[in-house]
């Protein structure tokens, strides 16, 4: 009884800010929007609309791209990072904190640097491959397929860090003498990793790799703010197809039926993290 | 101590009382910065003056984001049952606020005012975007047009009469291409840069002698053989390297000043700017016509929102017509780069000299007579529609999709949202 009492505070929130707009987008998705804000009920036309429209299915073809661009190359990275800076390096600090820096930057304020950088013209970025002999005179944020590719850069950089210091936590864990018996066993450098690091470190890369996937779909600033979804809707991915929908056109309808396909990818990779959880990830106690 | 205390309060009641009958009405005016320049700041200095010539109402202007934010922020403000009372909005998104009945008719304002006599002075030509499908929402404000600009020392350069501006389309691209320059394989200068927008592309198929919508609002013409004519000539130009594929208002006139563009496309309310930066000898002209000359209107109206007090609505309408006045609109016009909105303005005495140093405000204002309908798309839900438009601009002028298929999908599209206004 007392637990349910100690829950209630943030039940009633969650109830209030999460389970009830759920429920309502559902309800919202079945309506279309008429004149002066009349609705009128029209079952799954918007859903029917949305799955036959090619612009829908380049929004999802887009996140496929981002999601997996950004995601495999971020966790390798921090996984990478993770390992080299948690031997005793000289400046150890300095690395962690320089690669940690990124993700404690305001998206937002960040990807408006990153225009710059972008710029063709004055853009650091295309001095600097011109500085390697590579002649480059890409206009990153306006042509196919390098719009892509930048957002995907910048979500690189935002995230390895964070992700590096969720591996640290889970290296740190290891228990030391695993390796000092291995030592005595006479591994090498590399079977230590592949036998005790990688193996001891999956509920981490784990939790890491499903935390990263969900990211994916829930990042939407850079998007806002360097390419507006554009060049011809290359960049476009669900979560500003929600936001053009339903704040830019006022299409509630059009723009809850997204949102409930957002929601069920979301709540698909939840059930996968703790079904997997419970069933696949190794755990040492 | 406590005599003095009850002194003090009733004192205090009585000034309160006192406040609050002298109450002034005050309202709230949302407004968005369309073009670059300290225009929040001169936005204020207006309010301020006036603040100080009625001294029973007192405005509150407050930036609200560009555009789409304005129509954002008055239409949630007003479904949470607080709307500001003024605001400035685009000609596409009135169309919105009055299907959504978050803005009130003006037809009793204006009657009030003498009717069509009160309107006179204003352009007709700006007239146009402030009502939907034929009742008046609202009053002129900041409002533009596309416009011309090229490089004169390019035109020298390129062995060009600098006084003979592309009057037609064929022109244009013949200037285009002596114009562009190129080492090794990059393209070093262009000819001629036309942002993506749907606003040019309207333009182009007004000049080829087509229309976006009807008047009705409840039908588009994407697909129409002048539709696809214009975007194919657009498509061209990218095609023979005469110009970029992407660029947006900003970055073309920052690039025309940069010396990287020898003409461009861009807004009156780029003026100033280029006025302000650019280091060489330059000129505006009309946008070259085809099968006739035609441009559209652009920039913004002021409305008064609904679901406030009567009194409320009638200092909203005060404060309205004040801002239109000549003066007003001679100032407004000399700050920004607008074109003033109405005819009389150019006769205050400040504004006459301005225009005499400064002779491309004319240009400006003698294009207007080729305005035909305003700025399309002037229907219901227009911002998604304008949305398709540059949909199939940014495919087809990227070589992505033919001009024909990317206007067919437009019109489809088009046609899903417009439905439910049939």
């Amino acid at each position: 009884m007392l637990g349910y009492l100690l829950i209630l505070p943030s039940f009633v929130f969650l109830i209030i800010f999460t389970y009830y707009p759920v429920v309502r987008s559902v309800w919202l998705s079945l309506f279309q929007k008429m004149a002066g804000g009349v609705t009128k009920f029209v079952g799954l036309a918007n859903y029917e609309y949305m799955f036959g429209s090619r612009l829908f299915k380049q929004v999802m073809q887009n996140n496929l791209v981002y999601s997996l661009g950004s995601v495999i190359p971020a966790i390798l990275l921090g996984l990478v990072f993770a390992i080299l800076l948690n031997k005793r390096l000289k400046l150890r600090g300095a690395f962690r904190f320089s690669i940690f820096y990124p993700t404690m930057i305001p998206i937002a304020a960040a990807s408006m640097v990153w225009i710059f950088l972008f710029s063709q013209s004055y853009g650091l970025l295309n001095k600097v491959l011109n500085l390697f002999g590579l002649s480059s005179n890409i206009d990153w944020l306006n042509t196919t397929p390098y719009a892509m590719l930048s957002i995907i850069l910048v979500s690189i950089w935002k995230f390895a860090g964070y992700y590096m210091l969720l591996f640290l936590s889970g290296l740190q864990s290891i228990d030391e003498s695993l390796y000092e018996a291995a030592v005595l066993e006479g591994a090498n450098a590399w079977q230590k990793l592949r036998k005790i690091t990688l193996p001891l470190l999956s509920p981490t890369t784990f939790f890491v790799t499903l935390m990263a996937i969900i990211n994916s779909f829930q990042s939407v600033d850079q998007v806002y703010v360097m390419t507006r979804g554009g060049p011809y809707n290359t960049t476009n991915v669900l979560l500003y197809y929600i936001y053009q929908n339903g704040f830019v056109y006022w299409d509630t309808g059009l723009a809850s039926s997204a949102s409930v396909v957002l929601f069920s990818i979301l709540l698909g990779f939840t059930f996968i993290y703790y079904f997997g959880l419970q069933h696949f990830v190794h755990y040492e106690r | 101590m406590r005599k003095y205390f009850v002194i003090a309060l009733f004192v205090l009641a009585v000034f309160a009382t006192s406040l609050i009958a002298a109450d002034p009405v005050i309202l709230r005016f949302y407004f968005p910065v369309g073009v670059a320049g300290p225009l929040a700041r001169y936005m204020g200095e207006l309010a301020d003056k006036f603040n100080s010539t009625h001294p029973d109402i007192i405005v509150e202007p407050i930036y609200s984001g560009g555009y789409p934010e304005t129509l954002q922020r008055a239409l949630t403000a007003s479904k949470a049952g607080n709307p500001p009372d003024v605001a400035l909005l685009t000609a596409a998104d009135i169309w919105t606020a009055a299907d959504e009945k978050i803005i009130i008719s003006l037809e009793s304002f204006v009657e009030s005012e003498g009717g069509e006599a009160f309107l006179e002075p204003y352009f007709q030509a700006f007239l146009e975007d402030c009502d939907v499908a034929g009742e008046l929402y609202a009053i002129p404000f900041q409002k533009s047009t596309p416009i011309f600009y090229y490089n004169k020392d390019m035109f020298r350069e390129a062995g060009l009469d600098p006084d003979r501006p592309p009057s037609t389309w064929t022109e244009l691209k013949e200037y285009a291409t002596k114009l562009v320059k190129k080492e090794g394989g990059n393209t070093v200068r262009w000819g001629v840069e036309i942002p993506i927008d749907q606003w040019l592309l309207s333009a182009f198929i007004m000049q080829n002698g087509g229309l976006v919508n009807n008047q009705a609002g409840t039908e588009t013409y994407l697909n129409s053989p002048e539709a696809i004519g214009a975007l194919e000539f657009m498509r061209s130009l990218v095609a023979e390297g005469l110009m970029p594929a992407r660029r947006l208002f900003g970055d073309s006139s920052a690039d025309f000043v940069a010396g990287t563009t020898a003409m461009m496309y861009n807004s009156t309310g780029s003026l100033t700017f280029v006025r302000d930066s650019a280091t060489f000898d330059w000129g505006v002209a009309y946008l070259p016509e085809n099968v006739r000359r035609a441009v559209p209107t652009g920039g913004g109206q002021l409305v008064i929102m609904a679901g406030i007090p009567v009194e409320r609505q009638k200092a909203a309408w005060e404060f309205i017509k004040w801002m239109t006045l000549p003066e007003q609109a001679a100032t407004w016009s000399m700050k920004t780069g607008y074109v003033a909105v109405r005819k009389d303005a150019f006769d205050v005495p400040e504004m006459k000299a301005y225009v005499e140093g400064f002779p491309f405000a004319i240009v400006a204002r003698e294009q207007l007579q080729f305005v035909l309908v305003g700025e399309p798309p002037a229907t219901h839900a227009a911002r998604q529609i304008a949305r398709f438009m540059t949909d199939a601009l940014e495919g087809a002028i990227a070589g992505m999709i033919s001009a024909k298929d990317a206007l067919n999908m437009a019109q489809a599209e088009a046609e899903r949202v417009l439905r439910p206004y049939k």
